[in-house]
């Protein structure tokens, strides 16, 4: 009897087109099925109309609105485990009341993980399947 | 491979990791049948709180061995040492900017025991 499994599917949200690029291929040939998105209004939209999202690749620094603002916009109506991608290890710093807020309300439930860049490859499946195990269940 | 059942520890060494103020960042967390390894930096987000000190890294250990579903908890932590069961900072050679060029294995398993072994 054949077992039915379901791919696990991954939205990225960046606005570096290089990046989006390196987690669509990366994360693919990991077995993932993976949407990306440069402008963080559409990921938001991506992200309302995919019913089965298993994980957000979330940059925090992007034009227009902060990877924070994403983030709080989408956990008010989806409770998506969340990867933050930053060159900037100080966007987490509790000098910033918006920060302080968030890891103390938002993250304590432990859906949420932080990725500096640059990584190897090793480090972002870690994370990732560290969030949501393998590609499939079938693993 | 993760289960469900290591995904859920993974999620609640997470959520310690954010109740210590630990940057998540640094560290990374496999759990793979119970077995837990934490490898990178052991340390706090920057900012206004107190760094981390050994009291704080052992309270941390030892609520991560205390879990439901962990038989064994290794840390190979470039910024902390074990030391006969008990954590210290490493030493930097050169100030903090080295740190990372610094590595150190503790090993610490799931029992009330602290430091005895693999």
């Amino acid at each position: 009897m054949l077992r039915g499994y379901a791919v696990k599917t991954i939205i990225a949200i960046d606005d570096e087109p290089e990046i989006l690029k390196c987690f669509r291929e990366a994360l693919t040939l990991r077995g993932f099925t993976v949407h990306t998105s440069a402008d963080p209004e559409t990921g938001i939209q991506m992200v309302r109309a995919q019913p089965a999202l298993d994980l957000l690749l979330l940059d925090v620094k992007m034009p227009g609105k902060s990877g924070f603002d994403v983030y709080r916009e989408i956990r008010a109506f989806r409770a998506v485990p969340v990867l933050f991608i930053t060159a900037y290890p100080r966007s987490f710093t509790t000098d910033s009341d918006e920060v302080t807020k968030l890891w103390s309300e938002q993250f304590a439930d432990g859906t949420t993980d932080i990725l500096y860049k640059p990584f190897p490859l090793e480090n972002l499946f870690t994370k990732v399947e560290g969030l949501i195990g393998p590609a499939n269940d079938a693993d | 491979m993760n289960t469900q059942s290591d995904l859920d520890i993974n999620r609640a060494v997470r959520r310690l990791m954010v109740k210590h103020w630990v940057d998540m960042g640094r560290i990374s967390v496999r759990t793979t049948r119970g077995n837990i390894s934490l490898f990178g930096m052991l340390q706090r987000i920057e900012g206004r709180m107190e760094p981390l000190n050994p009291a704080i890294v052992d309270a941390l250990i030892y609520e991560m061995r205390r879990l439901p579903g962990v038989h064994q908890l290794r840390a190979h932590f470039d910024n902390w040492t074990n030391d006969g069961g008990r954590w210290r900072p490493q030493q930097p050679a050169h100030g903090l900017a080295n740190r990372e060029e610094e590595g150190r294995e503790g090993l610490s398993p799931a029992s009330d025991a602290p430091g005895t072994g693999e």
